[in-house]
């Protein structure tokens, strides 16, 4: 155990311990094992405020001055606790911050009185933590900048001229040991021992080296794969740091994180990216202009159009792209670029790329140009041509059934008359006969109205025949028989038969051309198709003179030709002129069926001939058909 | 004297000499015209106390001689009488409403023609 005569001879043995203590500025006090204080400076009882001097101290218990040393300090409980806990743990005390309540804070240390293995008793060391002195100032000052750089999430390096590492932040190099490493090497050797990319410090020493060549700041982009292997980009700063003389004496590295301004920008091009796509994907054309009109964006929906290069417009005024000369539509973009109009739509019409042209549903608005805080046109254009057509071919449909609905309403009208005129004859003549036989008049003052009764009923049995022809015909269900005849011999006999003379008294006037030739054709059908343009002759010219029969023979086909001076045909109903019952709108004063020219038309086709038609209103018409003479 | 002379206007020769036969056999006075043309220069030379007339016909149809007939200050009051194979009761309406006294279709019976004509003859004064 502690022998405290022995120790305290130990310790007095040499006196000038005494007067180092008392000379230097720590508060010191010297207890044995027991506590009793063997030792204590004035410097002590200075700092601890007491009124006791080191005399009356030496040889009491530190437990029963506790209080007493305790009483100054701001957390005194605290205090007198570990007066009273130590020196269990008093190995654990190293430079202990304690305040006073006089607002001094006092550094408490702990040393060990060793005797060879055996613990002899306790030194404690007390020093006033002089703030104002300069040199702990801008230690302390340091720690708390290094501290800061060392949670900047960004990467910090400062580099000396030789490119050697002066300090790095943690975000720079994440381990501490590998940070305490770098420090004083480059950041090749760096790499190369954290087994990083060479590539990327090679770059980074190659900008370093820039810095300390130009004096001034770089910026660069750097991609790196992050351990998570997910890309990251850097933005890296190098720059000068000068000092107070101007120098250049070290370079500083830093990077921030753009790794999520990039996935935004990225994910922003992607989306212009499908906005444009889907521009370019879309029918309908769409174009933008700046300010002054020029061009600045058009979709593909235009080259599919036009054929026509967008880009060879870009920044040409839209009216050269569009080539249209619209002058009223030049005025309307002109007002809504003014912003005196809100929008305009309408029609108009393009080329296209296939010489076609295009009509065009345009719809043209005022749009904000957010780059240059300006006002521009956007136009869309749509193609309507196919629309159109179908409407057109829509509003032809309608037209044709209400043709359809007339001629159907004409043919019973015409069939009605035409049975109705001879029926009026017959009855009229029936009557007649009556009255006569009743008179007993003679059988020649009779015959005449039984003349006419049988006349009228061929007339409507001949009707009846060419109404049942047509439905034959429109049904395909006419079948030719040819033989070889003489074509002089052939008309003379269908001129002759019914028309020399016409009822008003009137003849044919035949003329024949060139040497005559037989031809292969079927009698019937062609007298029929004879006699019906011949019938027309002078239906359609009253009161004119002769139609004219004129027969050409030339070396593989003949001609029959019918001229006549009467009516004529519309010009626009020229093509209605073979549908069945169609009749011209300038006879519904002649009584006719509309059958007449089918018939002709149909018989003459099956000799693989054909019919032409001349007219000239008011003038007349010349009816020919042209045949084969083999058919 | 009795007011009894008739005017017929018919293009179709047939019809309009059985017309002219069966109202001779009733006591008429007939006159015959194949045309309007023809017609319109009959008017006011020889004064008919009724006219019967065709529609369609060629060059001038019915519709126009009555028109013709009612714009003549010395003819505009004779008696008119359409005579047609058009037997719809539009073209009847239409016929009658230029002013037409009366609208016969074809085929007609000799007594109805007869009766019509003495209906719309003048009667004597």
């Amino acid at each position: 155990m502690f022998n405290p005569t022995q120790n305290k001879s130990n310790l007095l043995i040499n006196e000038s311990l005494d007067f180092i203590f008392e000379s230097v500025e720590l508060g010191v006090l010297i207890e044995d094992t027991d506590r009793r204080i063997e030792f204590v400076n004035p410097l002590f009882c200075n700092l601890f405020q007491l009124k006791y001097t080191p005399n009356q101290l030496i040889n009491t218990n530190t437990l029963a001055s506790a209080s007493a040393f305790s009483l100054k300090f701001e957390k005194a409980a605290q205090f007198e606790k570990s007066l009273l806990d130590y020196p269990e743990n008093a190995e654990l005390v190293k430079s202990e911050v304690w305040k006073l309540r006089n607002g001094k804070t006092l550094i408490r240390d702990y040393l060990p009185i060793y005797n060879g293995n055996e613990l002899n008793g306790h030194i404690w060391i007390y020093k006033e933590q002089k703030l104002s002195t300069s040199s702990f100032n801008k230690q302390n000052n340091s720690a708390l900048l290094e501290n800061a750089l060392h949670n900047i999430p960004g990467e910090i390096a400062l580099f000396n001229l030789d490119h050697q590492i002066v300090f790095a932040n943690k975000a720079y190099i994440n381990s501490h040991e590998k940070r305490q490493w770098a420090v004083g090497k480059t950041l090749t050797q760096y790499f190369s021992y954290a087994n990083l990319s060479l590539d990327t410090a090679k770059n980074r020493v190659d900008n370093i080296s820039k810095v300390i060549e130009s004096k001034k700041a770089i910026i660069w982009e750097e991609i790196s794969i992050s351990p998570r292997k997910q890309t990251q980009y850097l933005l890296r700063t190098c720059y000068p740091v000068f000092n107070q003389n101007g120098e250049l004496e070290n370079v500083i590295e830093q990077s921030i994180d753009i790794s999520e301004q990039k996935n935004l920008e990225s994910k922003l091009k992607k989306s212009t990216d499908q906005f444009f796509n889907t521009l370019n994907s879309i029918n309908d054309i769409v174009i933008h202009t700046d300010d002054e009109l020029k061009l600045k964006f058009v979709n593909k929906a235009w080259q599919e159009l036009s054929g026509q290069l967008a880009e060879q417009y870009q920044s040409k005024p839209i009216f050269d792209l569009l080539s249209i000369k619209r002058y009223d539509l030049y005025a309307k973009v002109f007002s809504i670029l003014a912003g005196k109009q809100n929008d305009h739509s309408g029609e108009v019409n393009i080329l296209s790329k296939d010489g076609k042209e295009k009509i065009l549903k345009y719809n043209l608005q005022r749009s904000f140009n957010v780059e240059d805080d300006k006002h521009g046109i956007l136009a869309t254009l749509t193609d309507i041509t196919n629309n159109k057509l179908q409407e057109t071919q829509l509003l032809e449909l309608v037209k044709k059934e209400k043709e359809l609905n007339e001629l159907k309403t004409a043919f019973v009208n015409m069939v009605s008359h035409e049975l109705r005129t001879p029926l009026t004859v017959i009855s009229s003549s029936a009557e007649i006969l009556e009255l006569m036989i009743q008179n007993g008049k003679s059988y020649d003052e009779v015959s005449i109205y039984t003349k006419q009764i049988i006349d009228e009923v061929e007339k409507m049995t001949s009707f009846m025949q060419d109404l049942l022809m047509v439905s034959k015909i429109e049904a395909g269900k006419i079948v030719v028989n040819t033989s070889l005849v003489d074509i002089i011999e052939f008309v003379r006999k269908v001129t002759s038969n019914s028309f020399n003379p016409w009822k008003d008294g009137r003849k044919v006037d035949v003329e024949i051309r060139r040497t005559p030739i037989k031809a292969s054709i079927d009698q019937k059908m062609l007298e029929h198709a004879l006699q019906n343009i011949l019938q027309n002759a002078f239906k359609y010219s009253s009161g004119k003179s002769n139609p004219k029969l004129r027969v050409a023979f030339s070396k593989t086909y003949f001609t029959i030709s019918v001229h006549d001076d009467g009516i004529g045909i519309p010009k626009n109903e020229m093509e209605s002129l073979f549908t069945s019952f169609f009749r011209a709108t300038n006879t519904s004063n002649i009584s006719g069926t509309g059958i007449g020219l089918i018939v002709t038309k149909y018989f003459t086709e099956q000799h693989k001939g054909y019919v032409t038609v001349k007219s000239i209103m008011n003038k007349g018409s010349i009816f020919t058909l042209k045949l084969p003479y083999q058919s | 004297m009795q007011k009894n002379t008739i005017l017929i206007i018919e293009d179709e020769l047939a019809i309009l000499n059985n017309i002219s036969t069966i109202l001779e056999i009733s006591g008429f006075t007939c006159l015959k015209a194949n045309s309007g043309v023809q017609a319109l220069q009959l008017f006011e030379t020889l004064m008919p106390h009724l006219i019967l007339c065709d529609v369609m016909m060629p060059e001038m149809d019915g519709f126009e001689v009555l028109q013709k007939l009612r714009e003549n200050e010395l003819t505009k009051n004779i008696p008119f009488c359409f005579l047609s194979a058009r037997a719809d009761i539009l073209d009847i309406d239409y016929g009658l409403s230029l002013g037409a006294n009366g609208y016969i279709t074809k085929p007609f019976t000799a007594k109805d023609l007869v009766q019509t004509v003495q209906k719309l003859l003048p009667k004597n004064e």
